[in-house]
């Protein structure tokens, strides 16, 4: 009884009124006489092309069938070590988003508050003109560029160049702020570099894995199988923190269902049961780890009891789970956003590497401290300098590094900036008026960071905003000058990085859609216009590869062995992979050196901070904000996929039945949810795997924007917004 | 006793990632609505020892179909091996299988003016291969193979799941296995709603 | 809106009524040629009413197609007798439309074939029984336990007898006048009328308490599940609820194909017992079809609406 004549009820009542004429007789393949096809839809592709998965961050290999110079189908790869030719749901159906109608095909300029059709030139040339006015009115420090997890490699790489040695810009960030910050700070400051240690194949190894914060089952699927099949070949035990029963915390061995926000707490007394039962290994922190003395001293107040208080799970759980994790002869952490977005960000990340180093577990087989990356190719960024440090993995504000950098480019070592700004400070910039021009790149900040409210005041400020993206409808469009059409991932080559330091191989399968170009060719035109031709000297992504892999020597990601062949021969290589390790490095620090200064590894003694936002009367319900393994990030893709979007249609929002009874909201019913800063509307999803008065929503709707209601708070080290915990208030609509 | 080939459904390892059902989706492209592999969705139990279970089902070649013995053009046939197997060339659109299945299983496509189902990817079968929809699961959750091979070998292979309808009515060959966790089989539950949206 | 007539099976709907009319007319006028107290304007009577019958029972056949999704392949079905109802539901009703054809056409003949027009009438009248019972059976599976019930082969059966004595009495208004004999068959009439609306009664409460009970069965809420054969229960809930979310389309079966016949057809009795006006009865009559009509449309629509997927 829908009040709206929409196409599928069209579709129905043609075929009530008119079903003789049209399906009578005719019928296609099905019609009467007609062979028996079962197949009769099935599209086989002319032709497969090796490639990687435009997802997450498991990085599946994969082939994309090509059939007439379209994308038809995508399987996984059978002998990619990664997923054995497995791919999730959206993996597999991926092919509709590149084939999907608004794809951008030209570059669009803002005429008279329209976006209106234009030449590259045109664009260009108006995009890289108002940049030179800007910069020489108000310095190259007015503009900023924020960018991605889901480029290539060798665009971070050209994109870190242009930004540092042409424009000059302290102001460079990218999304991977809003994801993986505090597990790069976290690396780095426990071991000197941002080195994951572990391997997947640790999965398989291992007796006991520890999931933190992470809800692998919707946001790593093809992880997910392997730890599952994992658990049921070798019976490997699971303990899960997460405040939601999650699919992984439904078949854990031991859920901790803590209050949010209490990870450093619940970790600490973890690590504090091991000291007091002597499961820590002494000779291992001797030899490999500096801070001990201050860490064990620290962690003295931190008793089962106290934690059980603080995080709102009992004693003996603490006990139980922290006995079974110490116990296990090999054992893994892993963890996501339940821990790197939060104030407590960097110390949660701190905390899970304490649990680890104390028992020596760590660049062992079956025993890693491992933090799981979300984009496809947030690694390719880390590893590139594509926002916050120089290629090799140099820190920005290292002036060893820059010099080195400074001799390879040939650009003199004062025009590199020795900072880059977190993307919150560069809104907030923006809102001052100190930044006047925003150069955006693969990602879609007006539905992806914080307090959207503040966004749109900031993006409404400025005088240039330049959006690059594969889709004109992308939201942050609404407010860009210029819009310039990029090519998708099937589209051109190039390399991503997974979380297990995996390097593989992108290629071009199909061409992109009308004059879209892919981003490395774009990056191209705009150092050439803006005058910064010496810097992309290089013509192909094969030759860039080959600038940045020298940048690469000697570094903690080496990857001066790698070749887009040999790529495609090994089925990826983990970097580093250097004349020493031609065949890549599974683990790293199996040998119990780091690169800090004292090769040890720092034990941060860290403790819990308070979050920003707590309920209260006003607002008496906290919300966890995160994904639905359907929908990707903001959307763009996934709900173009028709499979995908008829499952998970629209925002919802999950509520515990006792509240929706108190407040009166059944399944299904419209619900506005409001925090200090901003209203939304969703529909009500009643479950009980969420605690009372507490609320979960997820981030991919345009028509509810979650962030309309997210707090801009930030972990004070690393910068990364705390999007899983803030009051709100909620109501039928 | 013949052989009767049938899916076999761990809810324990099931996560509910729909891979099953995107295989089959993009294999046969048959039109969005039609799911011939629908992965559903549970709840069992209340905070904090909720059990969220995910139920991947298609045609479940039941020994009894009531689709075939109802359909007036007799456009199924069940094979030696059990499989159930729908020809829509035969099929006049009358969607009565639509209604004596219980399991939702044939769907009418208003365009072709047929239904249509899982052929429990026989051709494969044929081929000494499994359907493409138990290759695709990550996590073997869902396998395939004889159902008396099932009762005889899985950790559980019971006939009754959450809201599965009657399993007396078309004796279908899909065994199920229930989480480790909580409800047995034989224990009533309360289920709030499927959360098919979640 | 569309939804709702494609859920209401709207085709379906159309068919079945039509077809249930014409059945109880064709009961309804055998019995006749056997009551020889009938008058002379048997003959009209016979004529208009299986003339009317003809095409009725050809456009609701007709209107049975619209329901398939390649209707000009719908002679298939007749190839399934032995397993489905479906192929012996369309059997039965072409069936019964040549018989009904043979039946018009000696009408029309002359009253001299009045023995083999007997023997015809038996046949279609069994045909007719045969239509009710196999387009019951097609309803009464366990696949749709909402419908699996005694009750609906009660409510077509009633449906049949109290929409075809009242086509049968319009008719009879429009052509006889003579009070007398008029008097006595509509007093046949209202006792079929009664007699009908009493097993509609009855089938309407049998209906609304087993899908009610669904519920305990289940002992789950809404839309919920159990397991085995508990989920039967879950069916009927589904059923239930959706009475409860369409009260006016049940108030109206009630009123209009139960309480209204009941009353209409008292009053009837009343009327001629005490000789009363014709004319009164006769419009009694027609407005009566037409509230019952409505009363059966409303009470079909549900039963096609309860019929929801449970699963
Ligand atoms: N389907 C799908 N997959 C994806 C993505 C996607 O958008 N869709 N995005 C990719 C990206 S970029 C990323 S970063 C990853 C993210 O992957 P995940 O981090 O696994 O996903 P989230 O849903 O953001 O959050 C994970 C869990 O953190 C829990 N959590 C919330 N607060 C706390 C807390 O205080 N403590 C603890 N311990 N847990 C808490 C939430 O309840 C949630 O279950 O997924 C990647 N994979
Ligand atoms: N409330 C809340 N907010 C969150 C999170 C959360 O958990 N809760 N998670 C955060 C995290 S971890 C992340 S990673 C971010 C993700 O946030 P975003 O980065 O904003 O998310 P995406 O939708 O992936 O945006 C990528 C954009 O790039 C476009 N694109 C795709 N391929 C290409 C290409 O090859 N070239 C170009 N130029 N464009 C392309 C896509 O169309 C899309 O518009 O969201 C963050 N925001
Ligand atoms: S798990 Fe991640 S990388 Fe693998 S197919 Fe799914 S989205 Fe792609
Ligand atoms: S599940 Fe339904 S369609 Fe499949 S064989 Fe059984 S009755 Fe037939
Ligand atoms: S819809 Fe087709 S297959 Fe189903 S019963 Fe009717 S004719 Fe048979
Ligand atoms: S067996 Fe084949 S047809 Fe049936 S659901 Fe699986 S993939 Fe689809
Ligand atoms: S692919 Fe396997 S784990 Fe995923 S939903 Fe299907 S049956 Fe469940
Ligand atoms: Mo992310």
């Amino acid at each position: 009884m829908t009040k709206h004549l929409d196409r599928r009820a069209f579709l129905k009542l043609s075929a009530i009124a008119t079903a003789g004429a049209a399906t009578g007789l005719a019928g296609g393949s099905v019609a009467l006489g007609a062979p028996f096809d079962p197949n009769r839809n099935h599209v086989e592709p002319d032709e497969w092309v090796y490639s990687t998965c435009g997802f997450c961050g498991t990085g599946c290999g994969i082939e994309i069938g090509v059939k007439g110079g379209e994308a038809v189908a995508i399987r996984g790869t059978k002998d990619y070590p990664v997923n054995t030719g497995f791919l999730c749901a959206k993996g597999i159906l991926q092919w509709q988003a590149i084939m999907a109608p608004d794809r951008g095909t030209t570059p669009l300029l803002r005429k008279n508050g329209q976006l209106v059709k234009a030449s590259w030139d045109e664009a260009l040339d108006a995009m890289t003109g108002k940049l030179k006015e800007i910069i020489t009115k108000h310095g190259p420090n007015a503009v900023a560029t924020y960018n991605t997890g889901q480029l290539l490699l060798e665009e971070f790489y050209t994109l870190g160049k242009i930004q540092r040695a042409g424009i000059g810009t302290d102001h460079c960030d990218s999304n991977t702020r809003l994801c993986m910050a505090s597990a790069v700070y976290g690396h780095n400051r426990t071991f000197g570099a941002d080195v994951p240690t572990g391997a997947y194949a640790d999965v398989e190894e291992t007796d006991v894995i520890l999931l933190v914060g992470s809800n692998m089952a919707e946001c790593h699927p093809i992880l997910m199988g392997r730890l599952t099949r994992a658990r049921e070949q070798k019976g490997t035990k699971l303990i899960v923190v997460d405040p939601r029963i999650t699919q992984p915390a439904r078949m854990a061995d031991i859920h901790l269902a803590i209050k949010p926000g209490t990870d450093v707490t619940l970790l600490n007394a973890m690590a504090q049961v091991l000291i007091q039962d002597g499961l820590i290994d002494q000779a291992y922190i001797d030899a490999s780890c500096s801070n001990w003395p201050e860490l064990k001293a620290k962690l003295t107040r931190y008793t089962p009891e106290f934690a059980a208080q603080v995080c709102g799970v009992p004693a003996e759980e603490i006990v139980a789970a922290a006995r079974l994790y110490g116990k296990a002869p090999r054992s893994l952490s892993m963890w996501v956003m339940g821990i790197n977005q939060s104030v407590n960000g960097v110390t949660a990340n701190h905390a899970l590497h304490n649990l680890n180093l104390i028992q020596g577990k760590l660049g062992k087989p079956g025993s890693a401290s491992f933090s799981v990356t979300g984009q496809p190719n947030a690694m390719g960024n880390r590893s590139a300098g594509g926002s916050s440090n120089y290629p090799g993995m140099r820190p920005i504000d290292n002036e060893q590094g820059r010099r080195e950098i400074a001799a390879l480019w040939g650009v003199p070592y004062e025009k590199l900036p020795a900072k880059s700004t977190p993307i919150e400070k560069i809104i907030d910039k923006i809102i001052a008026g100190d930044i006047k021009a925003l150069w955006v790149l693969c990602t879609n900040p007006l539905l992806s960071l914080p307090d959207q409210n503040r966004v749109k005041q900031a993006l409404a400020k400025l005088e240039l905003l330049v959006v690059q993206d594969a889709y004109y409808t992308v939201d942050t469009n609404e407010y860009a000058h210029v819009y310039l059409p990029a090519a998708m991932w099937a589209e051109k080559q190039g390399v991503m990085i997974n979380s297990e330091r995996r390097v593989n191989l992108v290629q071009p399968s199909i061409k992109p859609p009308g004059e879209a170009k892919s981003d490395f060719e774009i990056l191209r035109l705009v150092a050439q216009k803006m005058g910064y031709g010496h810097l992309v000297a290089f013509q192909t992504p094969a030759a860039c590869f080959e600038e940045f892999k020298q940048t690469t020597k000697g570094r903690p990601n080496e990857m001066t062995g790698i070749t887009y062949e040999r790529l495609v021969e090994h089925r990826g290589l983990q970097w580093p992979v250097s004349e020493a390790q031609p065949n890549g490095t599974q683990r790293a620090f199996t040998d119990g050196t780091f690169f800090t200064k004292d090769k040890k590894a720092k034990l941060w003694a860290v403790e819990q901070l308070d979050l920003p936002e707590l309920p209260d009367a006003a607002y008496p319900f906290m919300l966890n904000t995160g994904r639905v393994q359907e929908h990707y990030h903001t959307g763009t893709k996934t709900r173009k996929i028709k499979e995908m979007n008829l499952l998970v249609p629209t925002v919802y929002v999950e509520i515990n039945p006792k509240d929706a009874a108190e407040l009166g909201i059944a399944y299904g019913d419209m619900v506005v949810i409001e925090s200090k800063r901003g209203a939304m509307k969703a529909k009500a999803v009643i479950t009980q795997i969420g605690a009372p008065k507490s609320v979960f929503v997820p981030m991919h709707f345009h028509e509810g924007p979650v962030n309309a209601l997210t707090v801009w708070a930030f972990d004070p080290i690393s910068g990364e917004p705390n999007y899983k915990q803030q009051a709100v208030r909620i109501r039928k609509a | 006793m013949p052989t009767q080939l049938g899916f076999h459904a761990d809810m324990e390892k099931c996560i509910g990632c729909k891979a099953c059902e995107a295989a089959c989706k993009d294999f046969y492209r048959m039109p969005p609505e039609i799911r011939w592999r629908k992965v559903r969705s549970f709840e069992m139990g209340e905070w904090p020892k909720a059990l969220r279970v995910h139920l991947s089902l298609a045609c479940n070649h039941c020994e009894d179909p009531a689709c075939m013995k109802g359909c007036p053009v007799q456009a199924y046939s069940k094979r030696e091996d059990g499989l159930v197997i729908h020809d829509p060339t035969a099929c006049i659109g009358c969607q009565y299988c639509t209604w004596t299945c219980p399991y939702g299983v044939p769907q009418f496509d208003p365009n072709e003016g047929v239904v249509s189902k899982c052929n429990g990817c026989y051709q494969l079968v044929d081929q000494g291969e499994l359907p493409r929809c138990v290759q695709a699961c990550p996590t073997t959750a869902l396998t395939f193979g004889d159902r008396a091979e099932h009762e005889r070998t899985k950790r559980e292979a019971v006939t009754v799941a959450p809201g599965f309808p009657d399993p007396t009515i078309t004796h279908p060959a899909t065994r199920f296995a229930w989480p480790k966790k909580g409800p047995k089989p034989e224990v009533k539950v309360p289920i709030t709603p499927p959360a098919e949206e979640h | 809106m569309v939804d709702f007539f494609h859920e209401a099976q709207i085709s379906l709907v159309v068919f079945t009524l039509l077809s249930q009319i014409v059945v109880g007319a064709i009961w309804i006028v055998t019995v006749g040629e056997f009551l020889t107290s009938l008058p002379a304007f048997r003959q009209r009577l016979g004529r208009l009413v299986t003339w009317t019958g003809v095409p009725v029972l050809g456009l609701a056949l007709a209107f049975s197609t619209t329901h398939l999704g390649r209707p000009l392949y719908a002679w298939r079905a007749l190839r399934a007798l032995g397993t489905s109802w479906v192929s012996r539901e369309i059997w039965a009703f072409s069936i019964l439309f040549g018989l009904l054809c043979l039946y018009a056409y000696l009408w029309y003949r002359d009253e001299r074939g009045a023995r083999h027009r007997r023997l015809v009438a038996v046949l279609t009248s069994i045909a007719g029984v045969l239509g009710i019972i196999t387009q019951s059976q097609l309803y009464m599976i366990p696949g749709r336990p909402q419908w699996n019930h005694f009750s609906t082969i009660l409510l077509f059966g009633a449906t049949a007898m109290m929409l075809g004595a009242l086509l049968v009495g319009v008719i009879t208004t429009l052509i006889a006048h003579r009070e007398a004999p008029l008097r006595a068959m509509y007093q046949h009439l209202a006792a079929s009328l009664l007699g009908a609306a009493a097993l509609y009664g009855i089938g309407f409460i049998a209906r609304i308490i087993y899908l009610a009970q669904g519920q305990d069965a289940a002992g789950v809420i809404l839309g919920g599940a159990a397991t085995g054969a508990e989920t039967v229960g879950t069916a009927l809930t589904v059923g239930w609820t959706i009475v409860g979310a369409n009260p006016f389309l049940s108030s109206m079966e009630l009123l209009l194909a139960v309480a209204v016949p009941l009353v209409a057809g008292l009053t009837l009795v009343t009327i001629c017992w005490h000789k009363g006006s014709i004319k009164l009865a006769n419009r009694l009559i027609h407005s009566t079809l037409g509230l019952v009509f409505v009363g059966t449309l409303a009470g079909r629509v549900i039963f096609y609406l309860t019929g929801k997927p449970w699963f």
